[in-house]
């Protein structure tokens, strides 16, 4: 007799889950171990789309790090830098009088779509908060620090932008929270692997435009641009494919209870 | 100082961001898909007009059930002929019953009572609670432990006991009685609203449930054994109901001794 | 680069603050996956249903109502046609016409003329103040035992009292509270976000706080009170822009409990708009947050509270709190970023906090979400939990604004509360009149924030062509 949605609960799927955890584990190790391929390759693709976007660069690849655990101290993790991009920034400083009516016109922005209703609340929600942003970057840049705070190095290249963080806590968010639903198994595996490439596909073109956006549009665009797509939108996808992924589950089980009731 | 900038090459860049720009629509293509062309806008399906006597999923023993202007003859019927149950769930072999945990000596509540709790009030003991001969406990209490009670005692609050309960014979209930583990009621115990019980229930011949205005029934997560009863409209138990001769069958020892 | 103390002290603090606020979005991380794991493969708690239907203790419904003649004759039609014993008056519905202006008050009184059960009270003068007032008036009136609340554009199904009073047959229960089910869900973009997220909240959340014997919320509606015990704490506080979360916590913080009924669903009509949801919003979060500021530390140094019902006191309070903390985090994020770092903490912490508790974090609520419609089996509504997204900036944004905006009510409100107390201290017996005149300057001063949401009355006819085509559906199955 089929439960009423109040009061049921789901069978865990022990096996999934372990399945799911080895899966896992294996793909962790695998980073752990090959990361400096993987960053490699990732660095050679780069490349190529660099040049698409027609970004004067230099590629260097000298083998500074062994071949083996990509998880050094933390602190020479900002030391060990290969491969490594160079790039021409051409900093220009932002006039005096610039800056005054950016921030005006922001903070007017702000009150404006914070006072007319017409203007939804999402939208009022995402250009208060972006304008927000963009105002403490400018005044940061333009008061605190006239020159971009980093070294042409870490503006270019470091392991950690690469989004290889992503593939492993993707893994670990779909196990426990996809894996124990009812459902069969290939379902489960298959949306995984396909999250992973989005994700693959994702940190290369983000890392591609946003060293290309340093180039074409400066300092300030580049370091707002870069905190956005790397901090903040990151899980836009994760959700998104565990959405597809529960749903392709879900229509497993309607299929199979109505097998049953047949 | 400016920087030539290839034409062409800026179409590259732009391609990059229009991509990516694709990427993140993408992530919200099949959100936007269902929201156009809805296949399961909702809502979700409540039927209006279902009762509780329609639940699906209840997989309860279900007593005929009396209506409430004619109770004394369904409780003379069921007195007489003992708690009609669906058969599978009757069993008149004794059971070998396994308690939570063994029972324990419950100390006297040696301290006098300091307040005068009115009717309606409620009183929280933490604590074993046994209840002397002939007591009328005016307020609902809630026990944060065991209680006893002993005979002719008349509950007029409700109760609420986070262990176990023996309710002594003939004591009255005007309310209802919820407890976490094991309960027994003993002869002639009169229960005018519910029992909810987490634990296995014992019930004595002459017990009756449900008698007062508000209604009332048995619900039990584990095991109900009964001798004779009458009086409940509803029984519900999760592991069966068992109609045996005598509860010592089947009560362990330890809960004997109560008797 | 020009580096001073002062910017290295702004950016210790900085760090600091980005660590304390993951820190703390992590606690929620645990609690919303740990609800999820609990609603979706433990045990369900059922909350005395067993005895629905056999258990019928005397009953009062209160039912406010503004300008409500869109709805209000279908949900005093619904409480006709609810399956409850209605002899002896042990069941009555009060309708409070609360300074309506439209047909609201005749159809109330049609309806009383018809049926005994049904009384009508109609507040001519102060009326519209609130849904607080209206229902202490209704409270005066109310004779029974349990009280229960219903919203006017509220369509309960006939097993819904009886399902909403079986908890109270354990002594130990003062409240109890339903499942909201938005019967709108079509009509727009607002409305399909609000259904997914009332069926995270309640079908996985409360469910899951209530068999974890945590502390589930009283709502505001479907549910309701033993009416001795909403006396003992002082009825519904008219200073409360959440009066709901303040009775939740009286309750518990008194050692009642408040027993979440999943199987007591009720259709509501959800707001259309994001202008009305935004209205809708702000007072919540201003409500919640005027509880947080006066239940904190009652909470904390609770004797009758678990530890664990603490933690989850304390984080229910915060949750209008925590879009502001998101936000706060974000533009933290960003200033270590542009910063750059001291010795102990690079770059990458201030990237992997930020992304950890915006991705997990945020994916938690979406897990809830996912999970509710998975139990619901809602499969295709499933789809919509990327649009989630809107509603997480909306509500950012909208819950750190109310946030000042309850700073400053609370200390309008203790403003107005001082007078009478000093008063009465120099014995003129003007304690009383005082403080009547305080509430009535803080109820003109705050009536716009009990904004009117606009019905469309749409709510049967959507049920209707529902219910045909689950007929259709179930036809064409058997066929």
């Amino acid at each position: 007799m089929r439960e009423g949605r109040y009061s049921r609960s789901l069978r865990v799927q022990k096996l999934h889950f372990f399945v799911g955890l080895a899966i896992s584990l294996v793909f962790t190790l695998l980073i752990a171990f090959n990361g400096f391929n993987f960053w490699t390759w990732q660095a050679s693709v780069m490349d190529r789309l660099l040049s698409f976007a027609g970004v004067p660069h230099r590629l260097f690849i000298s083998g500074g790090l062994t071949e083996g655990n990509i998880f050094p101290p933390l602190l020479e993790s900002y030391v060990s830098t290969d491969p490594t991009f160079e790039i021409p920034v051409h900093y220009r400083p932002i006039p005096s009088t610039t800056v005054i009516v950016l921030l005006i016109l922001l903070a007017s922005s702000i009150l404006i779509v914070n006072i007319f209703r017409i203007i939804p609340p999402p939208v009022t929600a995402v250009w208060s908060i972006i304008s927000i942003l963009a105002i403490l970057t400018l005044l940061w840049q333009t008061t605190v620090s006239p020159i971009p705070a980093y070294t042409l190095h870490w503006v270019t290249i470091d392991w950690s932008c690469s989004g290889v963080i992503n593939l492993c806590l993707i893994t670990l968010i779909y196990v426990p929270f996809l894996f124990t639903i009812k459902g069969p198994l290939w379902v489960k595996v298959f949306w995984l692997f396909t999250a992973i490439g989005f994700s693959i596909f994702w940190n290369l073109l983000r890392m591609s435009l946003v060293t290309a956006t340093l180039y074409y549009l400066g300092g300030l665009v580049f370091l707002l641009f870069h905190y956005v797509l790397s901090a903040f939108i990151d899980f836009v996808y994760i959700v998104a494919f565990y959405s597809l992924a529960l749903a392709h589950l879900s229509k497993c089980e309607a299929s199979e209870a109505m097998k049953l009731d047949v | 100082m400016g920087r030539e900038v290839d034409r062409l090459a800026i179409f590259g860049y732009l391609a990059l961001l229009v991509l990516f720009a694709g990427m993140i629509v993408l992530c919200f293509i099949w959100g936007v898909w269902e929201y156009k062309k809805p296949k399961d806008s909702g809502p979700l399906f409540i039927d209006l007009d279902r009762t509780t006597d329609d639940r699906s999923e209840e997989r309860a023993r279900r007593v005929s059930k009396a209506t409430d202007s004619e109770p004394s003859v369904h409780m003379a019927e069921l007195a007489k002929d003992g708690i009609k149950l669906i058969p599978f769930a009757s069993s008149r072999k004794a059971l070998k019953v396994e308690l939570s945990e063994p029972i324990q000596l419950i100390a006297e509540w040696s301290e006098p009572i300091q307040w005068n709790p009115k009717k309606d009030e409620t009183i929280r003991v933490r604590g074993d609670v046994r209840i002397l001969k002939g007591e009328v406990i005016s307020y609902n209490m809630i026990v944060e432990g065991n209680l006893t009670s002993q005979e002719d005692v008349t509950f007029q609050g409700g109760l609420h006991i986070k262990g176990r309960a023996i309710i002594g014979a003939r004591n009255r209930l005007k309310k209802s009685i919820v407890c976490q583990k094991e309960l027994v009621l003993l002869e002639d115990v009169i229960v005018h609203n519910c029992i909810d019980c987490e634990g296995t229930v014992f019930i004595k011949k002459g017990a009756r449930v449900g008698i007062g205005a508000e209604g009332g029934g048995i619900a039990s997560a584990s095991t109900i054994y009964l001798e004779k009863a009458e009086g409940p409209l509803k029984i519900h138990s999760k592991e069966g109901v068992r109609i045996v001769k005598s509860l010592r069958e089947v009560i362990p020892e330890d809960l004997k001794s109560k008797y | 680069m020009f580096e001073s103390e002062i910017v290295l002290l702004i950016r210790l603090l900085a760090n600091y603050i980005l660590l304390t606020i993951s820190a703390i979005m992590c606690l929620y991380i645990v609690r919303h996956f740990r609800f999820f794991w609990n609603r979706m493969f433990k045990e369900q708690r059922r909350c005395h249903q067993d005895l629905a239907g056999a258990y019928t203790p005397s009953v009062s419904i209160l039912i406010p109502m503004h300008k409500e003649e869109k709805v209000a004759a279908d949900i005093l039609e619904r409480f006709v046609e609810m399956d409850y014993p209605k002899y002896d008056g042990r069941y009555e519905v009060i309708a409070i016409d609360d300074g309506s202006t439209d047909a609201t008050p005749s159809i109330v009184d049609d309806y009383a003329s018809k049926f005994s059960f049904i009384k009508a009270i109609h507040r001519t003068e102060n009326g519209g103040n609130g849904k607080p007032e209206a229902l202490n008036v209704g409270l005066k009136v109310a004779s029974n035992e349990i009280v229960l609340t219903f919203d006017a554009d509220y369509l309960p199904p006939r097993d819904c009292v009886k399902r909403l009073v079986a908890p109270f047959a354990d002594v130990e229960v003062g409240g109890v509270m339903g499942r909201v089910v938005p019967v709108n869900s079509p009509e727009s973009l607002v409305t399909r976000i609000i259904d997914i997220e009332r069926a995270g909240g309640y079908q996985i959340n409360q469910q899951a706080r209530y068999n974890l014997n945590l502390i589930p919320q009283f709502g505001g509606t479907v549910g309701g009170f033993r009416r001795s015990v909403l006396k003992a704490v002082g009825e519904f506080d008219e200073t409360k822009l959440a009066e709901d979360t303040d009775l939740t916590y009286k309750l518990y913080l008194r050692g009642w409990k408040v027993a979440y009924v999943n199987a007591a669903e009720c259709y509501e009509e959800a707001v259309l708009s994001w202008d009305m949801r935004k209205k809708q919003l702000t007072r919540w979060a201003i409500g919640h947050d005027q509880c947080l500021f006066e239940y904190f530390f009652e909470t904390l140094r609770s004797p009758v509270l678990t530890f664990w019902q603490k933690v989850d006191g304390i984080l229910l309070l915060g949750v209008y709190i925590t879009p502001l903390l998101i936000l706060i985090g974000w533009l933290t994020g960003i200033f270590t970023y542009l910063a750059g770092a001291p010795w102990w903490c690079s770059l990458f912490p201030a990237i992997l906090f930020t992304f950890t508790y915006n991705s997990t974090g945020n994916f938690a609520v979406f897990a809830e979400a996912g999970g509710s419609l998975f139990l619901d089996q809602r499969r295709r509504s499933i789809w919509i939990l990327p649009l989630m997204l809107i509603n997480l900036l909306a509500n950012v944004w909208i819950c750190s604004r109310a946030f000042f905006q309850a700073i400053f009510l609370h200390q309008q409100r203790f403003e107005q509360v001082k007078p009478p107390i000093w008063a009465k201290t120099q014995k003129r017996g003007v304690g009383k009149d005082n403080y009547n005149k305080a509430l009535n300057n803080f109820r003109n001063n705050n009536a716009h924030r009990w904004n009117k949401t606009e019905r469309s009355g749409n709510g049967m006819r959507y049920y209707n062509d529902m219910k045909n085509a689950e007929i259709k559906r179930n036809h064409g199955k058997r066929g």
